[in-house]
């Protein structure tokens, strides 16, 4: 196991960090060698996830969020930190990690801009008003860069960019105890009451890609564990860009909390 | 100290983004309800989306009438509420929600005329951004008058692009030129259908539709004031074209079943508030004083014009009197159960010259 996750990371190592070692990879058989055996770390993180796809500032739509519950919390990864120099301050890290970016939210909304859809592709967007559910279940294959800085003995700080590539879209919901006005904020009214719903269910146009960047810290309990926390923020929106159905952009705003082992 | 630093490093995104925003103002620009002196009507204003008329006796003066509009909350109405105008034409009213860049332009009319005993359905015309259609006639003073309605601004909201041709109620070809009401029983939505509503029949009755998709049967208003003589029967000219499998509310094949269409009328008494039959009424309201409905032996599927004439019964108890006021509601829809959303896709009623026969 220990050996397989080493290689795993060199892969990766490979793939992407030694693009900007292209000198170093040109020399001898023994340095190629020895720079993933010297002044290298490998990591195996277990990773709790909060957060969600979160507009910047909650738009004036939304009246309450009256519940939001994350889930799919647990992300795993593996990462390899090659430290610049021998003393070990300075380093670069690059990792593998699989995570969700999940919740479910419930929330009042005054005029919310939405499209409820059917399965035979018929589409209506209006201006709802009323309490609307969110299900959002993504994962991402993310590849996660960062500078990692020792600060002392116990504490790292690390931060840089990821890039995700989304393996599994979900985003759906529904809307329910209100009144959909059709079209426009003055358009005929549906009047949902009871047991009545929308649907909406927008997975298909979940970007696949994703930008952004993490910063955090970690803690070392011993040689071999640690605890990590940071942060991660898109720079890309959730939905791709001519996504119109909701009025708001969305970001993937999420805290990690990780439990690292050290090989 | 450190980690409460940290601590609130990693909170600030949450913190930012709980901030509710102050909230924005009412877009809500709708007439609610209309009042006008209660002994002036013949029944319950009939308000729409963006129109309202009154129904009143034949006695009443046009000329000055002052109508009381209740609005949307913080919404305003030009002219204002009181204001003394001449409706023997239609007037219109300007009602502004208090975000004022919502605003909607309602078309008031007061309609003397008694209700037509004959309808050609020769006059159609596209409505609510020329999705579907709506059958009218002229009234005396010119202006259109709406008597007959269908659940197509109900169907708006699952209808997507269609066109107005798909929409439950539309138009055909008519039997000597002009036009016919054409019905015909669609699928609806999924979502409708998660809430039992998954096909929708197409019908057209004498009344008025209230928007409310998912309450269907309770947007639907049937019935007009009608007074004078008791009517003998109902004659029309009909196409009748079955689909094929019928399905209930829970989207379920009915073995076995056959689609069939309904035209029926009923004369009901007449009373101040909720003067209209729902549309689940089942024949069994109280109220009803004569039926008049097809027989299941004049069901016949076909594909030319075919006449159709079937007597006014009276209820069992009731008598009619012509000198009193009562409601007629005349109703047709191209699947026979429709109301209880059960019927076949694709079965199709056409109807032209629907006419009350008197002896």
């Amino acid at each position: 196991m220990k050996n397989k996750l080493k290689v795993f990371t060199t892969t990766v190592l490979f793939s992407t960090c030694l693009i900007s070692n292209a000198q170093e990879s040109e020399k001898s058989e023994s340095k190629f060698k020895s720079f993933f055996t010297d002044n290298i770390e490998y990591q195996a993180k277990l990773q709790l996830t909060l957060g969600g796809a979160s507009p910047l500032g909650i738009p004036a739509q939304i009246r309450k969020i009256e519940s939001f519950k994350p889930t799919n919390v647990v992300g795993l990864e593996a990462n390899a930190t090659k430290w610049l120099n021998d003393e070990q301050k300075y380093g670069i890290r690059v990792g593998l990690k699989i995570e969700s970016r999940a919740m479910k939210t419930q929330a009042e909304v005054k005029n919310y801009f939405t499209q409820i859809e059917d399965d035979s592709g018929a589409r209506t967007t209006g201006y709802f008003t009323g309490h609307v559910v969110t299900r959002a279940n993504n994962s991402y294959l993310t590849l996660p860069v960062s500078f990692v800085w020792n600060i002392s003995e116990k504490w790292n700080f690390y931060g840089g960019f990821y890039i995700s590539a989304a393996v599994n879209k979900s985003f759906d919901g529904y809307i329910y105890d209100g009144v959909f006005r059709e079209g426009t904020p003055i358009g005929e009214t549906a009047t949902f009451e009871g047991t009545a719903i929308g649907i909406y269910d927008f997975s298909e146009d979940i970007r696949s890609f994703q930008f952004g960047e993490q910063i955090g810290f970690e803690y070392k309990i011993n040689p071999q564990f640690s605890i990590s926390l940071d942060g991660s923020f898109a720079n890309t929106s959730v939905f791709q860009k001519d996504f119109e159905a909701i009025s708001f952009k969305m970001y993937n705003i999420f805290g990690n909390l990780g439990f690292a082992y050290k090989f | 100290m450190k980690k409460q630093h940290l601590l609130a490093f990693f909170l600030a995104p949450f913190l930012l983004t709980s901030c509710i925003k102050e909230e924005e103002e009412d877009t809500n620009a709708d007439i609610l309800e209309a009042y006008i002196p209660q002994e002036y009507l013949k029944t319950d204003p009939i308000i729409t989306n963006n129109s309202v008329e009154f129904r009143v006796k034949s006695n009443v003066d046009l000329k000055n009438q002052s109508p009381i509009f209740i609005l949307s909350e913080n919404a305003t109405i030009d002219p204002v509420n009181g204001t003394v105008r001449d409706y023997t034409n239609a007037q219109t009213a300007v009602v502004t929600a208090q975000d004022s860049r919502w605003k909607k332009t309602y078309t008031i009319t007061f309609n003397v005329d008694e209700l037509s005993t004959k309808y050609a359905f020769d006059h159609a015309e596209l409505t609510d951004k020329d999705r579907y259609y709506r059958f009218y006639t002229t009234g005396s003073n010119g202006d259109k008058i709406y008597d007959w309605a269908s659940g197509n601004s109900g169907y708006v909201t699952v209808a997507g692009s269609k066109s107005p041709d798909e929409y439950p109620t539309t138009i055909a070809e008519g039997r000597s030129g002009g036009l016919a009401a054409k019905m015909q029983t669609v699928y609806t939505s999924s979502f409708a259908a998660a809430t039992g509503n998954p096909i929708a029949a197409g019908n057209l009755f004498l009344g008025s539709f209230k928007t409310n998709l998912l309450n269907t049967l309770k947007s639907t208003k049937m019935g007009l004031p009608y007074s004078g003589d008791l009517p003998k029967s109902v004659r029309t000219y009909y196409k009748y074209k079955a689909g094929g499998e019928v399905r209930d509310q829970d989207f379920d094949v009915v073995p076995g079943a056959k689609d069939t269409f309904d035209i029926y009328a009923i004369i009901f008494e007449s009373r101040d508030k909720e003067n209209y039959l729902y549309g689940d009424h089942d024949f069994q309201d109280p109220r009803n004083v004569a039926i008049a409905r097809v027989s299941p032996s004049q069901r016949i599927e076909t594909s030319t014009w075919k006449e159709l004439q079937f007597d006014f019964e009276m209820v069992s108890g009731k008598t009619y009197d012509p000198e009193k006021e009562y409601v007629l509601a005349i109703v047709m829809s191209s699947s026979i159960d429709g109301a209880r959303f059960t019927g076949a896709i694709g079965s199709t009623l056409i109807v032209d010259e629907i006419e009350l026969i008197f002896n």
